[in-house]
């Protein structure tokens, strides 16, 4: 066999190793890509709804506590149920800006928050103003706001709100 | 040597694994060291593809389902802050209040058989045990409470 044929030979088979690799390569990458896809999107799942747990509730909650202070403001009243004095109209602000607070999270009553950067640093930062605030108004209408944590820790589970989900 | 110590014959014809025939379109006769040199390449290439994928499609995955279960986990964080005030005005019992907390509880709704096959939920109301509760919580609207 001619010295300039085998050259040829070996060049082909050089080119059949990358093409066969290549052919492995990208078959492997759309079984791994549909794979952990759905793992990882698993994992969003959980994690978004343990992140958006609580600031359902408290979304809920303020907005009763409001219809309720705002029927006290109507009746006239000027203390609470057990006597003690209560600037109605003070505490309805205050309602008002932590409802608009949290709503910053929510778009026609659904939540609206994604995972980017910016996204969860707002999300970050209403958690922390929103919850602070929380704490002062709970014991206004007989709720411990301990309670509040646990119910979002019992229905789903613990997490580590101040850390990014990032791999 | 004779062509059949070189070629497979028709009787012969190598009948690969699917996860040995990578790229193979055409299933005529084919050279023994050739399909070894087949397999050997293309499963690195497999393997390598593999580890490829996984890390950034597993970010991929999680930014799309981050949203789905905000939008659940907040949906239900509703549900039961108004539960918990029909409770406390006793106007729900209180094996009402638990079973909500029991069936809207995370391990429990993320149920794989509450989504398609590719996880999807286009709107959290629709999940059948939140529209329950919503419905349930909308029956019992009136949520006055003493202050």
């Amino acid at each position: 066999m001619p010295c300039e044929q085998k050259d040829i030979d070996f060049d082909s088979l050089l080119n059949l190793e990358n093409q066969y690799y290549q052919e492995g390569f990208l078959e492997g990458q759309l079984e791994g890509s549909k794979q952990q896809f759905l793992e990882g999107k698993q994992i969003g799942i959980q994690t978004g709804f343990q992140r958006l747990l609580v600031l359902g509730q408290y979304k809920a909650l303020v907005a009763i506590w409001i219809d309720q202070t705002q029927q006290k403001i109507d009746a006239g009243a000027t203390t609470d149920d057990k006597g003690k004095p209560r600037q109605f109209s003070k505490i309805l602000q205050s309602l008002t800006e932590l409802q608009m607070l949290i709503d910053t999270l929510f778009e026609n009553g659904r939540a609206q928050v994604t995972n980017n950067d910016s996204d969860v640093e707002k999300y970050e930062n209403v958690l922390k103003r929103a919850r602070a605030k929380m704490r002062s108004v709970c014991p206004i209408f007989g709720e411990n706001y301990n309670d509040i944590e646990e119910i979002a820790m019992k229905v789903g589970g613990t997490i580590q709100t101040e850390q990014k989900d990032e791999w | 040597m004779t062509f059949d110590d070189i070629w497979l014959s028709d009787d012969e014809e190598y009948k690969p694994a699917i996860t040995e025939n990578y790229g193979l379109d055409d299933n005529g006769p084919v050279h023994v060291d050739l399909l070894s040199l087949k397999r050997k390449h293309a499963k690195q290439g497999y393997l390598d593809g593999i580890s490829k994928a996984k890390e950034e499609s597993l970010q991929q995955g999680f930014d799309e389902g981050y949203p789905i279960g905000a939008r659940m986990g907040a949906r239900i964080g509703e549900i039961l802050a108004q539960l918990k005030i029909l409770l406390m005005q006793s106007k729900i019992s209180a094996e009402d209040y638990d079973s909500a907390f029991h069936e809207l509880n995370i391990k429990k709704v993320l149920q794989t058989d509450f989504f398609d096959s590719k996880l999807n939920m286009l709107d959290e109301r629709e999940h059948p045990m939140i529209r329950k509760w919503m419905t349930f919580c909308e029956s019992k609207r009136d949520l006055q409470s003493q202050l």
